[in-house]
This record gives C-alpha cells, sequence and structure tokens, in this order.
C-alpha cells in the first residue's frame, strides 16, 4: 500500500487463455476486434474502428464513420510480443500526453497482461499526491480497487 | 471523454499553479493572485475554467467568492480511468477467450 500511494500509476492486469504472440496480436494488430470504442473513444457511436500502428512512432488512433482521424497517442516502445509503449492524451492536446505500458508474459499456457497507466506528476508536480492522498477521494478509490481486484 | 476537459485545464502550467494553490484549503482570489505574474481577471479567468472543468468549487462569504478543491473531482477523475481500464481489459479478454475458442490456431 505504501508504494501505491506514493505511485500513482493506474495498474491492471489480465490473464487471456492465448499464447503470447496471439495475446499480443490480439492486443495490437487486431485491436479493432475488441476494443469497446462506443463508449470508450472521442466520438463514441460515431467511431467505425480504431488502429494501432504496430512499430515506433505508430499513431493509435480512431477512425469516425465519415472517416476522421483523432490521435489518441503514439507508440513509443514497440517490442513484440512481449512490450507496447505508447504516449495518452484521447480527446486532448499532446501537450497532455499520460503513458500507456502494456506487457505480456507467458503464464501457464496463456499470457499475463499488464497495463500500467502513468504520468500524473506531468499534470502538476503535487496533483499525483492529492489526487491519490485527498481524505474524500481515498476511500473511494481503494474500494473501487478492492472490488476491482476480486473481479479480476 | 468528459475527463480530458479536466486534464487539459491542468496542462497549462499558470492554471496548474492557481490549482495547487488551493491546496491549503478555500482562498480568495485576491490572495490566489498574490504573488503571480498575472493579472486578477487573468486568475479569474482561469478559476473559472478550473470550475467548468469540474475541479474547483466556489462559495460565496459575503462579499467575496472563496475557491476551493473539488476533492470528489479528483478521486473521480482517477475512478475514471481505474473503470476505463477495467472495461478495456474485460473486452480483451472476452475476445481472446473467445477467439481462441473458434479458431485454436492462429487469427
Amino acid at each position: 500500500m505504501n508504494q501505491q500511494m506514493s505511485d500513482t500509476a493506474i495498474r491492471k492486469s489480465v490473464t487471456v487463455d492465448r499464447p503470447l504472440e496471439e495475446a499480443f496480436r490480439l492486443y495490437t494488430e487486431h485491436v479493432a476486434t475488441w476494443w469497446p470504442f462506443s463508449t470508450h473513444s472521442t466520438e463514441k457511436e460515431e467511431v467505425e474502428t480504431v488502429i494501432l500502428e504496430g512499430r515506433e512512432g505508430g499513431r493509435f488512433y480512431e477512425r469516425t464513420k465519415n472517416g476522421d482521424e483523432h490521435l489518441w497517442g503514439t507508440v513509443l516502445v514497440w517490442d513484440p510480443p512481449s512490450r507496447v509503449v505508447h504516449s495518452w492524451h484521447p480527446g486532448r492536446g499532446e501537450n497532455t500526453a499520460q503513458e500507456v505500458e502494456v506487457t505480456f508474459a507467458p503464464q501457464g499456457e496463456g499470457t499475463r497482461v499488464e497495463l500500467v497507466h502513468s504520468g500524473w506528476e506531468r499534470l502538476g508536480d503535487r496533483l499525483d499526491e492529492m489526487i491519490t492522498n485527498y481524505n474524500e477521494g481515498w476511500d473511494v478509490v481503494l474500494g473501487r480497487y478492492a472490488q476491482a481486484a476480486e473481479v479480476s | 471523454m468528459a475527463y480530458g476537459e479536466a486534464i487539459a485545464a491542468l496542462a497549462d502550467p499558470t492554471r496548474r499553479t492557481v490549482f495547487e494553490r488551493l491546496r491549503g484549503g478555500p482562498r480568495p482570489v485576491v490572495e490566489i493572485a498574490r504573488g503571480l505574474p498575472v493579472s486578477r481577471p487573468a486568475v479569474s479567468q482561469h478559476l473559472r475554467v478550473l470550475k467548468d472543468a469540474g475541479l474547483v468549487r466556489e462559495r460565496r462569504e459575503g462579499t467575496r467568492n472563496f475557491y476551493s478543491v473539488d476533492g470528489e473531482a479528483l478521486a473521480e477523475l482517477r475512478e475514471y480511468f481505474e473503470n476505463f481500464w477495467d472495461e478495456a481489459l474485460a473486452a480483451f479478454k472476452e475476445a481472446a477467450e473467445k477467439g481462441a475458442k473458434d479458431e485454436p490456431a492462429d487469427e
């Protein structure tokens, strides 16, 4: 818990029933087949697809039904099949970019996928501290976290 | 993404300074503006943006407006992203396992 209090990154993990290479390709190359873009995008229902270009400097973006493209981030590290890091600024300027790192590791017959969303400190030296330590919010956050942990 | 607004509001360095000045508790504009290299109307404008983004609350006391950090909004901001990634990864898992059943080999 101490580590979580000093480190504001959001950490998530999931284990899937697929070998490493397949899990990586599904997450990246085939992101459009699973990403819930009707809710998790800037244009929601207007979004037709989402694309993650598999190379350093590649774009991670949504394309709407009328062909508009909105950049969500840029691939910073491309290390298949174990790691992809991309910047993250959907619906806002690149000057507010955060970072999302996704790592893939074999676990049994499947693959463990870990996601770390970091860069809160860039929004203010003390903002991240405020977010995690604010009395009113802390209970809510931890409660949710425990709930999520039990579900997964 | 509604929470993009809150994050975008804090991307401006002056606005961030204004916001961080509220850390110690509610303050009137005049106090927030003290020592800052921008005018009071400019500070008021920054406060308005922060308020519209849901990060700051305004309360009137006598003739002065006091501004304070909306702690609930900060918690919600984080909670939003907690949920966002939970949902995205759940969708990924579902697709992975559906695919594993349908197509045992490569896609």
